[in-house]
């Protein structure tokens, strides 16, 4: 697996398609995004009355020459958004090549369309152990494929059996990461795990911020050739378990998987979060139209 | 067709591939390695085992039942199945060994003959039955088509007899069952030879078996004693407790004494002896029961002889040694008056009216003085004092009851006499063309005949004394005598032995004589028409039959019948036995049809392995796909 052929074509798609920033109201340094306050950009807002001390260069003199009363042009502010990536590393995110690929391009994607946008990003690894604290990855570490070890094994040699053998929760883990408020905090996890999706999603949308939801997923997953006697290696614990499979097992797995992002999806939706998975098979801006893109997780 | 069989039934052993065929798929030969993200959500749906399974549910496949399919087919091949014509016919004669020896595993025998002929019913579309026994003279148990009749009969079969000779009623069987289309099966219990072709079944077992093989009473009066003899025919050692009590006609039977532990060594036989108690008709001996309790009992009457009563009328060295002559016989006893004797000892005489032994020529060497002289047309008076030449001719015998198995080498004598036969006489002895001894047979009023054996010869002039032939022809002559006699007598009998009546009681107007059996243990049973023979199982018995003019029947035998043939109670060579099946699979190639479709079976078991191959090695070429 080659990142920087995985990075590069990320970075294309970041060309075609983008966090979706604009849409929102930001909070920030003056940057180049308009921001939830009144600034100085060419994006009328409102008026007001005059008050003593306000920039006299605001006065709405056209205004006052039908009224006789001054009054004040508001604008929107341009703010540089903050943008909190959230990555999450577990060991099922890299279950097989196919999916790892569309991890690493996923991860790409959103930090090359935050730069583009002219986001102030910050990277954050999720731990992968119980214990582990959540590391912020410098963003420039992360353009150079400056991965931690672990990490950088993984990305090496997907579908590796794991050697994390208690891992932490997903939810225990985003509380312990330093979320800035008021950010775009974009999510990057194929949320298997049983953390409570009503935890996580308040999490995402708490402090005036707005939450993304991607999370990439195997077509393997969903539709599972398991049958018959199956011995099962558990990626994200590395244990092994016998398992005979069966045409009724499976039903009940398929419902058992639709349910838990059904509910993913609904607290997501509950919350005002974005919430798109994004599947593993073709390239990344086709999987990003299939669901990202219409649930506005991803502007195009 | 009426039904199908498995020519080779070892070929159904393929089928033991089954059950190894469902273990390795419920074994799974080998578990697929699936790496897996979303472990929790399966155990949402079934909850994973904590340690893993060797063993997993039936795993449904197509290879399965393909490799089940071929078992099958194969096994179906090499059982060569073959079906029962509907024109099949067979015969099969059964002969059960009655002998008593069988009676140690009777009901084992029984089951496992129903067992072994219900596959012999399946043979051919029709099974004749004949159901036979060993033994003289034993009628069919059953002639039939139907098994459980045959079954029934063979229920009712008691086996008594003792060792006897089997070839007689194997030949006998085998004549009803023709060449080709049958079979012929001996049901005993130890290896036996039997005429090839004879199929043998045994459910016989070798134990150790102590059991009386003979006894006798001997003495009369106080005197009398009891004498028994009691053999361990087993391998080892045994102990036996001896019982004897007193057993009253109709009456409860008294200890006598108490029992007496005896040791006996293996092959050991040992003789046990005490005096016959005071005022008993009947004593019953016991040893301790064992599987074969037929020799375990001994039945004994205190016998009462039929004695000969010889009355010798003639005189000189004649009467003398003729009168030695029947002294030696057992159960003679010499009166005076022929009036009173069933056997007189005489001169020839053409109106003899008792039964009696009779001289034709007069010695040569002494005259009878006291004795008036016979009819000259009768008697030869050859001249006295001079004796005459012995005749050099040979003494020719007739095979007769009398005369068998004797040498007649060694009697010199004289030429015969110039008596002639009649129609009623039976030639013993001839010499040069003339009889030298005859039984005369004489009719009297009333129906009723002498016997008289005439010794055409000068007796006194000859070898006669020297040569044992003629004393035992006198012997034998005597006990023939012996049983025309119609007085009562009690002895000691072998069970089914021959028990001869005289003539007169069987021809008695009054009726038959009849049989009466007290068994030693149990209910007396009521009287039977006697057949010329003790008891077939030990017993005391009577026969009573009417005597003389006497219109009422009249006890005339008093016995006790005893098994005492000690090679039946020999059990070391018993032993199970079964060479039925290989004839009865030849029986049953003959009257079946094979089956025709053989290349078709091989053709589905190959194309069925096929198949699984290709199934499996397909699975194992996507795997390495995917991988």
């Amino acid at each position: 697996m080659n990142l920087r052929e995985i990075h590069a074509r990320a970075k294309a798609a970041a060309a075609v398609a983008r966090l979706p920033l604009r849409s929102g109201q930001w909070s920030g340094t003056a940057g180049n995004v308009l921001g939830r306050g009144t600034g100085s950009s060419i994006d009328f807002q409102d008026h007001r009355q005059y008050v003593p001390g306000d920039d006299p260069r605001h006065i709405n003199w056209q205004a006052y020459a039908r009224t006789g009363h001054y009054s004040m042009k508001l604008y929107r502010e341009e703010v540089t958004p903050r943008i909190d990536l959230v990555y999450d590393v577990s060991g099922s995110m890299f279950l097989d090549t196919a999916k790892a690929t569309r991890v690493w391009e996923l991860f790409y994607f959103c930090l090359e369309s935050g730069l583009r946008l002219g986001g102030h990003l910050k990277l954050f690894v999720l731990g992968r152990a119980t214990g582990d604290i959540p590391e912020e990855l410098p963003v420039e570490r992360a353009l150079a494929d400056g991965w931690p070890d672990a990490v950088a094994a993984t990305a090496a040699a997907p579908g590796k059996p794991s050697a994390v053998t208690e891992p932490a929760g997903l939810a225990d883990q985003l509380d312990r990461v330093p979320l800035r408020a008021g950010s775009l905090r974009v999510l990057v996890s194929d949320l298997l795990d049983e953390s409570p999706p009503g935890r996580v999603a308040a999490r995402l949308g708490a402090a005036r911020s707005r939450g993304i939801v991607l999370a990439p997923f195997a077509a393997a997953e969903r539709e599972p050739d398991w049958n018959g006697n199956v011995e099962f290696e558990d990626a994200e614990r590395g244990g092994r378990s016998r398992q005979r499979v069966d045409a009724e097992i499976l039903d009940r797995y398929r419902g058992a998987y639709r349910r838990h992002f059904a509910a993913w999806r609904e607290e997501c939706a509950r919350r005002g979060l974005g919430f798109a998975r994004v599947g593993d098979a073709g390239d990344l801006l086709a999987a990003l139209r299939g669901e990202a893109v219409p649930a506005g997780a991803i502007e195009m | 067709m009426t039904g199908m069989f498995f020519a080779n039934p070892w070929g159904l052993l393929a089928l033991a591939a089954v059950p190894v065929l469902v273990a390795i798929h419920f074994l799974q030969e080998r578990s697929r390695r699936v790496r897996a993200s979303t472990l929790f959500l399966l155990e949402r749906a079934a909850p994973l085992p904590a340690g893993g399974i060797r063993w997993e549910k039936f795993r449904n496949s197509l290879p399965f039942w393909m490799q089940l399919l071929a078992a099958t087919a194969l096994a179906w091949l090499l059982a060569d199945p073959r079906w029962i014509a509907q024109e099949s016919r067979q015969t099969v004669a059964v002969v059960l060994d009655s002998s008593a020896s069988m009676q140690a595993a009777r009901q084992k025998t029984l089951d496992l003959l129903a067992r072994r002929l219900a596959a012999w019913d399946a043979v051919a579309a029709r099974t004749d039955w004949h159901l036979l026994e060993t033994g003289p003279g034993r009628p069919p148990l059953y002639a039939g088509r139907e098994l459980p009749a045959m079954l029934a009969a063979a229920r009712g079969w008691r086996p008594t007899l003792g060792t006897h000779d089997c070839s007689e009623s194997l030949a006998i069987a085998a004549t009803l069952v023709p060449p080709g289309a049958g079979a012929v099966i001996l049901v005993t219990d130890r290896p036996t030879e039997v005429p090839g072709g004879v199929g043998l079944l045994s459910a016989g077992a070798a134990f150790d078996n102590v059991g009386f093989s003979g006894g006798d009473v001997e003495g009369a009066g106080d005197g009398a004693a009891w004498r028994v003899l009691v053999t361990n025919h087993g391998a080892a050692p045994q102990e036996r407790a001896v019982t004897a009590r007193s057993a009253v006609a109709g009456g409860e039977p008294l200890p006598l004494g108490l029992p007496e532990i005896i040791s006996l060594a293996p092959g050991q036989t040992r003789t046990l002896q005490g005096p016959w108690p005071a005022g008993a008709e009947r004593i019953v001996l016991g040893l301790t029961s064992d599987r074969f309790s037929f020799d375990d009992t001994l039945p004994l009457v205190r016998p009462v002889p039929r004695t000969v009563r010889v009355a010798v009328t003639i005189g000189g060295p004649t009467g003398q040694l003729l009168g030695r002559m029947v002294k030696a016989a057992d159960g003679v006893e010499i009166v005076a008056d022929p009036a009173a004797a069933d056997l007189v000892v005489g001169r020839f005489g053409p109106a003899a009216t008792t039964d009696g032994i009779q001289v034709a020529v007069d010695d040569t060497s002494a005259t009878d003085a006291a004795k008036p002289p016979a009819p000259q047309a009768a008697v030869e008076n050859k001249k006295p004092g001079k004796p005459a030449a012995f005749d050099p001719a040979w003494v020719a015998a007739e095979d007769t009851a009398l005369t068998r198995d004797l040498g007649w080498g060694g009697l010199l004598s004289g030429p015969a006499g110039n008596l002639g036969l009649t129609a009623a006489d039976e030639p013993l002895l001839w010499k040069g063309g003339r009889p030298l001894a005859f039984v005369r047979t004489t009719g009297l009023p009333g129906g009723r005949s002498v016997q008289s054996l005439v010794l055409n010869f000068d007796v006194a002039a000859s070898t006669a004394a020297r040569a044992p032939a003629l004393v035992v022809l006198v012997q034998r002559f005597i006990d023939r005598i012996r049983t025309r006699i119609p007085r009562p007598w009690a002895d000691n009998f072998d069970t089914g032995q021959a028990i001869d009546l005289p003539d007169a009681v069987l021809d008695a107007p009054a009726g038959r004589a009849t049989l009466a059996v007290e068994p030693v243990a149990g209910e007396a049973a009521g009287p039977v028409p006697f057949r010329g023979r003790a008891p077939r199982e030990p017993a005391f018995f009577t026969v009573a039959a009417a005597v003389g003019g006497d219109a009422a029947p009249a006890r005339l035998v008093t016995g006790a019948a005893q098994f005492v043939d000690s090679r039946e109670g020999d059990f070391r060579a018993a032993a199970p036995l079964d060479t039925l099946e290989s004839i009865r699979m030849e029986q049953a190639v003959k009257q079946s049809v094979a089956d025709p479709w053989p290349p078709l079976w091989l053709g589905i078991a190959t194309a069925a392995l096929l198949v699984a191959w290709g199934w499996k090695g397909r699975g194992r070429r996507s795997e390495g796909a995917v991988s």
